[in-house]
């Protein structure tokens, strides 16, 4: 079964859909998961921030789009279910504010407006060089370090953060061009 | 043009494997959560409580009813409202495709939840209508009658038990009911 008859089932409440994606996904979004989280929690912990991960991407179901790829809706889902847990803990996740403020909304009220965001994060993504896009991705969504990422690309580290920041000032124009602005910005 | 998919060029470092974690706890941790949030919503098919069906032969408007006996559960009430709000209907062989209103919800005298879905239909003898998922695959229900002689007013109402993916329609009764109110 396609990804796109997938979602669209999964648009349709079909629990077997969501079955079939939490088996396909689960590796995806455990780790990214298990990035962000580090040691602080135990494997079974993690499992059950995966499992609220699904729950989430449950809920929002009838706002995704078919046609776009399901997996950075997972990444955003799989980030703040970890960071909610962390916080949950007392536990600060040190990563830069942007993305979070863009893709931390806990209200399933606002999930139409986050998959507006999400989607418009892809767009302006789409639209960068593969080296800031892997870095963009690879940070945030998958929860990688700087360090890790820089040796990946060959890179150093400062100019891999340079890359970073750069990219994330591209995406804040092209959201606030668009109406969205960052409270912290 | 813009790459959309270039998320599927990165795949996070270090991808866990089963010897990291286990995808049967999460699944069925999932399953528990949605159970616990939503009642009884289980991963597998789930029958639900009788559908009620009442298929229209109006001389004026040819309106079809289609209530819905949800099970109280609302997200499955949500559920079926989604998958019926396109149908596919066969009348006299020839399918006709509609959207599905929703025109009452309520409880009835039973204590159970409904929801009423009307679509058209120009006919106002005979039908079969068959009420399929959004995309045609996985029929719901399938209802069909012979030619009925009904007053203005009156429907022909069918109580089934479905399957909630389709399979295994039953019926359980029929007979000469009265509109519901739009």
């Amino acid at each position: 079964m396609t990804e796109k008859r997938l979602i669209s089932k999964l648009k349709n409440k079909d629990k077997k859909a969501l079955d079939i994606l939490i088996k396909e996904y689960s590796p995806y979004v455990y780790t990214i998961v298990r990035n962000i989280i580090g040691q602080a929690m135990s494997k079974e912990d993690m499992e059950e921030v995966a499992a609220d991960c699904f729950i989430r991407l449950w809920q929002i179901s009838e706002k995704l789009d078919e046609n776009r790829p399901i997996s950075p809706y997972l990444a955003a889902c799989a980030r703040n279910c970890a960071k909610n847990k962390l916080r949950e803990l007392h536990t600060d996740y040190c990563a830069d504010e942007l993305f979070e403020d863009i893709v931390s909304s806990d209200s399933i009220q606002d999930s139409y407006e986050v998959s507006q965001q999400l989607n418009l994060i892809t767009e302006c993504l789409g639209g960068l060089s593969d080296t800031e896009q892997e870095i963009f991705v690879r940070f945030y969504y998958y929860g990688e370090k700087l360090r890790e990422i820089s040796e990946m690309l060959e890179i150093s580290e400062s100019a891999c953060k340079t890359k970073l920041c750069r990219t994330r000032e591209k995406l804040r124009k092209y959201l606030a061009e668009r109406g969205y602005t960052n409270e912290r910005s | 043009m813009k790459d959309l998919n270039w998320n599927e060029r990165f795949v996070p470092r270090n991808m866990a494997d089963e010897d990291d974690f286990s995808i049967d706890s999460i699944s069925l941790s999932v399953q528990n959560k949605l159970e616990n949030e939503k009642g009884h919503i289980t991963m597998t098919k789930k029958r639900i409580k009788p559908l009620l069906i009442v298929a229209a032969a109006v001389a004026t408007a040819a309106v079809s009813m289609i209530s819905v006996n949800a099970a109280t559960d609302g997200a499955i009430a949500d559920a079926v409202e989604n998958t019926v709000s396109k149908v596919k209907m066969f009348i006299n062989g020839e399918e006709v495709e509609a959207d599905a209103y929703l025109v009452d919800s309520g409880v009835d005298e039973s204590g159970n939840e409904y929801s009423v879905y009307r679509f058209d239909v120009d006919d106002d003898t005979s039908m079969a209508v068959a009420v399929e998922e959004g995309e045609g695959e996985g029929t719901l229900v399938q209802y069909e009658s012979d030619e009925l002689d009904l007053s203005d007013g009156e429907y022909y109402r069918k109580d089934i038990t479905m399957e909630f993916d389709g399979e295994n329609v039953e019926e359980e009764q029929s007979g000469v009911t009265e509109a519901p109110e739009e």
